[in-house]
């Protein structure tokens, strides 16, 4: 008991104590330096963030950044690790380089990209574009392009953290027993075979787990766009805690903001449930 | 070698040397062009000069001197994560022994608070502490970036699942030999457990060195700021020199790249025997 | 000079599972007491109730008539040699050995010369540098003797040392431990599941079986003089041949019935009708060896059976038959020497009915009053 003692008063003191300070505070007017009184206001805060434009935005982009970044980023990851684990040479080499972006800080990352994504002819990726449509690509300026500040959020985002997976999956993947890929070998199982009924399943388990891990991490999404893009353009690219820090911090609305972390903390509770759920099922 | 295999590898290689290219490319532009004078950085970020070093030129570093104090930001981003880090490792170390192997009441309960915990990210409280630490008069300090960050319950998870892995023979070897419980620990059980440590630094040293959002929201000079939010600022501050900000992007993220090197083999056994991969 | 006592001593776990219940066990100065069973049967659990790893649920543990249950294990004195040897993979042997008596916060002069003596004693000399990583099997398990030893405790453990180990060095290091132990004359308790090994090394053996002691004799006793049918079963290699039956009476002596016949219960020291009168017409349990049958041989009692599978070892034959009609899955005998059988064959086999051991519809044997009290 006394060697968890430091680590129970901390998390008690810095998780659990906020966390029940949210939900109290999610349901009052607090405001700093506002003049009224501070009110029980019940759901208010809710209803108010349910009918806001930008709020509803904001939860539809970070779906759409889970939907897409999750499988992509997870695919790649996976590819990634499956080409790491034949005996090749350089296999250390192509891992660290891979596992590189991971050890950028999201607000450097988000710096070197607004560079990549630079409009004009001159811009890396438009240049990259164009050199491989033969020129036919038209030049853009990505970040304040409503329709595709979004997607090169999400690039960016994939860059940074297929590395970590792929990590973790070939991990999973050099904990696979040789000796089953031997076994199905000799019952005639081909390549392909042998890793529809063998390397998945096996992987499963690690495959729910960094998926669960990265669908919390797109839920987070913050600092690119904070960087990047600022939400914009028009709303484009914000998302809950790009909003929750706008309430909270810019406007001084306590309340809001922690009415919008509540909500937050209910979306990553319920993705983790439906992990649980799907991990479970494995092991009946 | 049969032909068959000799072209898998082929392709494999080039499946390889492609994706490297991609994930590296970015860090080479960096790379270069923070040897590169200001003007030319933009210019050729469309052509391959983009990655060719051509010229090896540091003014940009000295620029970055010249401009902001980097030498304090370096400072805090090192006090504010090695303190995390190593405090980290002893408070959650020990609480992680404590589950895994200690009796004591209340430790079931204790721990399933623990696991739920560990779904909560920081940003989920983020608006509520520092409402809290704002009442503490905790604003624009080290302590405010610190403290909160050391218990951590992914650690304690972390720990948690390799001590479980331990074989329990060591330890009754050990108090039959006459050690207590924090010397069976100290003695017995962390020099057994290098890993898990180098797994748990690695981890929190990364999401440390990048915190954004917690000093972004509770510092406001520049005493106590560390480079994440230095860069950020660095980057609107006028004149637009790519040049410099590429240096200082460089600076940033070398010792997280030395920590990680130097780790690395300690960190992969790690996620191996630690419960990260599921 | 110590001697442990485990007075009416019970375990239950957490779960609910019952380990050990009325354990009563006495285990003299400088005796090596062997406790064996099948897995699960509570011989661990006693052991480590003795080394302080698990807390007495109820009874007392003595050692030399003082009460230890409530001391904690760097108290009580007692080194262990683990199943897995438990060696610490950071320590080269040389610490290995010296870490106990750190503990004991002895001068290094005397840690150096107790590692000195241990270390010529297992001839673990040339190794102490080694890590446990660059040691062969048997070399482990001398290095935890040897931590083992270093402390001079009251009392030694062993859990299952040799289980390890390949047969032949386990036969070898079997040896060495028993030398080892009439040299050092420590008071030993050694668990094993190997009623080889228990018969080998045992000075006394205490047979156990879901968590009851069954019997505790010398090994010689506990071939010729099993308590029980589970001692009887579990004892020599392969063991006692049990059936379900009964007894008669017939004109001249008592009959047994075995695979549909009735044959005489000899009368000797082990048998007379007086003592066997409440058992007529009674069920009762028979044993025989698989060491009481030859095939064909001059006495009156004889069987045909059918053979069902055959063993050789070269110096004996082990001969399966199948008695499932008459309510055992099947019998072992053992036959000097190889001659052909085929399988499938009957078999003609005389009984050697002086050999025959009774047993009541509880499994308790059926001895005479001077035979139990030999025991």
């Amino acid at each position: 008991m006394l060697f968890a003692l430091p680590a129970l008063a901390g998390l008690l003191m810095f998780v659990a104590i906020p966390f029940l300070l949210a939900i109290g505070l999610a349901f009052t007017n607090l405001r700093l330096g506002s003049p009224l009184p501070l009110e029980f206001v019940g759901l208010t805060q809710f209803l108010r963030l349910f009918a806001d434009d930008a709020f509803a935005r904001a939860l539809l982009n970070n779906l759409l950044f889970t939907l897409v970044v999750v499988p992509v980023q997870t695919l790649l990851a996976l590819a990634l690790a499956l080409l790491l684990n034949q005996p090749l040479k350089g296999r250390a080499l192509f891992r660290t380089l891979f596992f590189m972006p991971v050890v950028f800080p999201l607000a450097l990352v988000s710096v070197v990209w607004i560079l990549i994504y630079a409009p004009g002819p001159n811009g890396m990726l438009n240049s990259f574009l164009q050199l491989i449509t033969l020129g036919e690509w038209q030049p853009r300026d990505f970040l304040h392009d409503p329709w595709l500040a979004l997607p090169a959020i999400m690039l960016t985002s994939i860059w940074q953290g297929a590395g970590f997976q792929m990590v973790i999956l070939l991990a999973g993947l050099q904990s696979i027993p040789e000796e089953l890929y031997e076994a199905a070998r000799i019952d005639g199982a081909g390549r392909w075979q042998r890793f529809w009924y063998i390397t998945l399943p096996q992987l499963r388990n690690t495959l729910v787990f960094v998926m669960l891990v990265t669908t919390i991490l797109a839920f987070r999404l913050f600092e690119q766009v904070q960087i990047m893009t600022r939400g914009g353009p028009r709303h484009a690219t914000t998302t809950i805690m790009y909003e929750a820090v706008q309430a909270a911090f810019s406007r001084q609305q306590v309340a809001r903001g922690a009415a919008i972390t509540v909500i937050f903390f209910l979306l990553v509770l319920l993705v983790t449930l439906l992990q649980r759920r799907i991990a479970r099922e494995e092991r009946l | 070698m049969s032909w068959r295999r000799l072209v898998s590898m082929g392709l494999s290689y080039a499946a390889l040397l492609l994706l490297a290219f991609l994930f590296v490319s970015p860090i080479l532009l960096m790379l270069t062009g923070s040897m590169k004078a200001d003007a030319r950085v933009l210019v050729e970020a469309g052509s391959f000069r983009a990655f060719l070093p051509l010229d090896v030129d540091l003014q940009n570093y000295r620029d970055v001197f010249a401009r902001v104090d980097f030498g304090r930001y370096l400072f805090n981003s090192l006090y504010i994560t090695g303190m995390v880090v190593l405090a980290g490792l002893v408070v959650n170390s020990l609480a992680g022994y404590a589950f895994a192997r200690l009796a004591w009441r209340g430790r079931r309960v204790l721990f399933g608070l623990v696991l739920a915990i560990l779904i909560l990210p920081l940003e989920a409280i983020a608006v509520p502490l520092f409402y809290q630490v704002t009442l503490f008069g905790w604003r624009d300090t080290y302590l405010v970036q610190i403290v909160p960050f050391i218990a951590n319950a992914f650690s304690i998870y972390l720990f948690y699942t390799f001590f479980l892995g331990l074989p329990r023979e060591l330890e009754e070897a050990a108090r039959l030999d006459g050690a207590g419980v924090l010397r069976t620990f100290i003695a017995i059980i962390v020099p057994n457990s290098k890993p898990v440590f180098a797994t748990v630094a690695i981890l929190s040293f990364l999401s440390q060195w990048g915190v954004f959002l917690w000093p972004l929201m509770v510092t406001s000079g520049e005493a106590v700021r560390p480079l994440p939010l230095a860069i950020a600022t660095f980057y609107t501050l006028p004149p637009l020199q790519w040049g410099d900000i590429f240096a200082f992007g460089v600076m940033m993220v070398l010792p997280i790249l030395l920590v990680f090197l130097f780790f690395q083999r300690w960190f992969i056994r790690g996620v191996v025997a630690t419960g990260i991969k599921g | 000079m110590a001697s442990v006592t485990y007075k009416q001593i019970s375990k239950r776990f957490a779960d609910g599972t019952t380990a050990l219940a009325d354990f009563n066990l006495q285990v003299n100065d400088g005796e090596l007491m062997v406790l064996v069973g099948p897995s699960g049967c509570g011989k661990s659990t006693a052991l480590r109730l003795l080394a302080g790893l698990e807390s007495v649920s109820n009874g007392e543990l003595l050692i030399n008539d003082a009460v230890i249950n409530d001391l904690t294990p760097q108290q009580r004195n007692i080194a262990m040699v683990f199943q897995n040897y438990a060696l610490y993979p950071h320590m080269s042997v040389r610490r290995n050995l010296a870490f106990p008596l750190r503990m004991l916060k002895l001068p290094p002069e005397e840690i150096a010369r107790r590692i000195a003596w241990a270390a010529e004693l297992l001839q673990l000399t040339e190794l102490l540098e080694r890590m446990p990583k660059q040691l062969s099997g048997g070399q482990r398990q001398r290095v935890a003797m040897g931590r083992a030893i270093v402390r001079e405790p009251r009392v030694f453990l062993m859990d299952e040392p040799l289980s390890n180990l390949d047969a032949k060095l386990r036969v070898r290091i079997r040896t060495e431990i028993s030398a080892l132990q009439r040299h050092l004359k420590i008071t030993t308790l050694y668990v094993t599941h190997d009623q080889v090994e228990a018969m080998t090394l045992g000075q006394r053996v205490a047979v156990m079986n879901s968590g009851r002691l069954q019997q505790v004799a010398v090994p010689q006793l506990l071939y010729e003089r099993p308590a029980n049918i589970f001692v009887a079963g579990f004892i020599g290699s392969p063991g006692m041949n049990v059936f379900a039956s009964r007894l008669q009476k017939q004109a001249s002596a008592l009959a047994f019935e075995f695979a549909g016949q009735w044959l005489e219960v000899p009368r000797n020291q082990r048998f007379n009708p007086e003592m066997l009168a409440p058992y007529v017409d009674q069920p009762v349990y028979v044993g025989l060896r698989p060491e009481a049958f030859e095939p064909t041989g001059s006495s009156e009692a004889q069987v045909e059976l059918t053979l069902t599978a055959v063993e050789a070892l070269g110096h004996e034959q082990l001969l399966y038959f199948d008695l499932s009609q008459v309510s055992a899955p099947n019998m072992i005998v053992r036959l000097q020497g190889s001659s052909a059988f085929t399988i499938g064959d009957k078999i003609p086999l005389a009984l050697h009915t002086t050999e025959l051991y009774l047993f009541d519809k509880m499994g308790k044997a059926i001895y005479t009053r001077a035979e139990k009290e030999k025991r």
